[in-house]
């Protein structure tokens, strides 16, 4: 049952999945072993993502079908549930300006199925906002996201700020989205620029020192 | 050039030529001298031997300049939404000091303040409406305007949907009109009095009555600045300004969102498919079929979400080529010529888009790999673009340089090719669209 649903989950089976979830739910089945189920099947689907085979409709959906299962299994829940442990944190922003979020949340996604704890400050923050959020975090990554030629200005003066507040020693700063690359990255002093979802994960990872 | 045949008699291709030579001896401008005549014809040539996949005198070229001369002129995107003649005296100045161009425009997108600061939308930002003052664009607000459930509404009667549901909506202000009758029963002035008897319907005629004025005022400076360019030489590329796009993006961009229309894709795909064959067949019928002479038969339409990332190629060729390409086709045979901007990459794409008609379609890259976009679609496409924004803006001059050089070597080799950005530019340095220009003219000559 466990892996049907993991799989059904991954091949984005709507009606079946949740199906599947009320049936666990009514054969007294833990709950969270089901979300555990959950998030093996989500994994899968940045597997998928970073293969080539899925692309940003198919991840949408997977966050759907997701919240959907969460929603259900949720008033089931007795106690505290067990945190996964998270290889580490990272704050996510697109900067000041801009108000473009999809790129943002597939990066928020793919990071945390990847077992990072991930900060997604949303969109438009303003550049005080994510000195604060890396200060008390204490994050070693940040991620900057832009999709307008305006933000090659607000990246730079993010990455400026975090120096001024002495942040900057201590922390590696990526960038992506719309009209990034890496002329943009040495304009704005980042440490790398990655070219998709895919890249983040690479770039944290790398920088973290885990495989 | 005399028509011999009657329209519905013509081949695409003399269609496409009775509009080339509307665009050739443009009847409303009055040249200022011979020179300019003499210039506007010559440029106009060199883009129709493009698109015709035929080498011109040399490569031509369009400027990323989007809303440039403002930043050069020291003024700004939210001054000019205010202050429409300084907008057009700023962009005069930009000309002569710039010189030779193969294109020009007036000020892109830039609305009337007065008007977008009375009629607040939902679906737009813009300086000192949603975004600081300081910004330099507007910005879209992607949302899921539309129901899941609203498909078979909206096609009922796009009209009586857009004012009753759709305007209210996205608009506080026009949040009264979902009280409205249906409008397909509106014969005779009783039902329109009726209406305005309700106070908040005449409130809101009687504050769009009030704005006329200044929406003249706009249009007069529109009119203006584009008037003055033309006369002094420089030809419009895109013939009346932006087309709808693709059928996909009409319901993805404006009406569904990202997440709504992705959750059509797995949940309804075939009332999505449905919704995209109408509003295709309706915009053949109700626009493209005898669409008027317009100043060119170039229609820039920009396209958002069939790019590389968005969708697999899968998907592109399920939900977004078909319609879209009947959509080409339709505008082909009108004798327009579609000029798609692919933004984002369209690499992947490349092979998917190679069955339309030789010449009738110019495809303007973004991030695609243009040496790729050669391959593929020389012989079938012209092909435009691609110097990366990011160089244009942070880069020097030796860079541009550098970027036309490699792009016209890869790509201008045979004719259909155009130098141009990959996005416009709203600020950067002006050495560097000078180096752009230069590009074309030092390697991009065409030996006889």
């Amino acid at each position: 049952m466990s892996g049907d649903f993991v799989n059904l989950l991954a091949d984005l089976k709507e009606e079946e999945v949740l199906k599947l979830t009320q049936q666990r739910l009514d054969s007294k089945e833990d709950p969270l072993k089901i979300l555990e189920d959950a998030r093996k099947g989500m994994e899968i689907v940045g597997k998928r993502f970073a293969g080539g085979e899925y692309f940003l409709p198919e991840l949408v959906f997977s966050g759907e079908l997701l919240a959907q299962v969460t929603n259900i299994v949720k008033p089931h829940l007795t106690g505290a549930g067990v945190q996964q442990k998270k290889i580490g944190k990272v704050v996510i922003a697109t900067v000041a300006g801009d108000i473009h979020d999809i790129g943002l949340n597939i990066v928020d996604f793919m990071l945390d199925v990847n077992g990072f704890e991930v900060t997604n400050l949303g969109v438009d923050v303003p550049i005080e906002k994510i000195v604060k959020a890396v200060k008390e975090t204490g994050a070693p990554v940040l991620g900057l996201s832009g999709f307008l030629t305006p933000a090659f200005d607000a990246m730079k003066e993010t990455v400026e700020a975090l120096e001024k507040a002495g942040l900057r020693k201590n922390l590696k700063i990526m960038i992506g989205g719309g009209q990034m690359d890496d002329e943009v990255r040495k304009y704005a002093k980042a440490d790398a620029f990655g070219k998709d979802a895919m890249a983040a994960v690479t770039l944290t990872k790398q920088w973290y020192g885990v495989k | 050039m005399a028509q011999t045949k009657e329209w519905k008699d013509m081949t695409w291709q003399e269609k496409r030529e009775a509009r080339f030579d509307r665009w050739l001896n443009p009847p409303n401008v009055k040249f200022v001298n011979n020179e300019a005549e003499e210039l506007y014809k010559k440029r106009v040539t060199r883009f129709i031997k493009a698109i015709k996949l035929e080498e011109p005198d040399r490569v031509p070229v369009m400027l990323p300049l989007g809303n440039y001369p403002a930043t050069w002129g020291g003024s700004s995107f939210h001054e000019l939404m205010y202050n429409y003649k300084k907008g057009n005296e700023i962009w005069k100045k930009f000309m002569a000091a710039f010189g030779d161009m193969d294109t020009f425009s007036g000020p892109a997108f830039i609305p009337s303040g007065r008007i977008a600061e009375a009629f607040p939308s939902k679906q737009q930002k813009l300086p000192g409406l949603g975004l600081p003052v300081t910004a330099r664009m507007n910005e879209f607000v992607e949302g899921e305007y539309m129901k899941d459930d609203e498909y078979d509404l909206y096609m009922r009667d796009p009209t009586d949907y857009n004012l009753r549901v759709m305007m209210p909506r996205t608009s506080d202000f026009f949040a009264p009109f979902k009280n409205l009758p249906p409008m397909r029963g509106m014969l005779g002035s009783s039902m329109f009095i009726n209406m305005l008897a309700n106070p908040e319907i005449a409130g809101i005629v009687n504050k769009l009555q009030s704005k006329v004025d200044e929406q003249n005022k706009y249009m007069a400076a529109q009119v203006e600045i584009r008037d003055y360019i033309r006369a002094h030489g420089y030809p419009p590329l895109g013939g009346f300004g932006m087309m709808a796009g693709a059928p996909f993006d009409h319901f993805a961009d404006a009406l569904r969102g990202t997440t709504g229309i992705v959750r059509d894709m797995f949940r309804q795909p075939k009332k999505l498919q449905e919704a995209m064959e109408w509003y295709l067949n309706l915009s053949i019928e109700s626009t493209i079929k005898n669409f008027p002479m317009t100043d060119s038969p170039v229609c820039i339409m920009p396209l958002h979400k069939g790019d590389d990332v968005f969708m697999s190629d899968k998907a592109f060729a399920e939900f977004y080529w078909p319609t879209y390409r009947r959509m080409l086709l339709a505008m082909i045979n009108e004798g327009l010529v579609p000029m798609p901007f692919a933004e984002g990459k369209y690499t992947r794409r490349l092979k998917q888009i190679t069955d339309t008609p030789p010449s009738g379609v110019i495809w303007w890259f973004d991030q695609t790999d243009m040496k790729e976009a050669k391959r593929v679609l020389g012989g079938i496409s012209c092909i435009v673009g691609n110097v990366p924004t990011s160089v244009m803006i942070t880069g020097n001059d030796q860079q541009v340089t550098e970027n036309c050089k490699k792009l016209i070597q890869d790509c201008a080799p045979g004719g259909g090719y155009i130098l141009a950005g990959g996005a416009s530019c709203d600020n950067g340095k002006i050495e560097n669209f000078k180096a752009m220009m230069n590009a074309a003219k030092e390697f991009g000559v065409y030996k006889k």
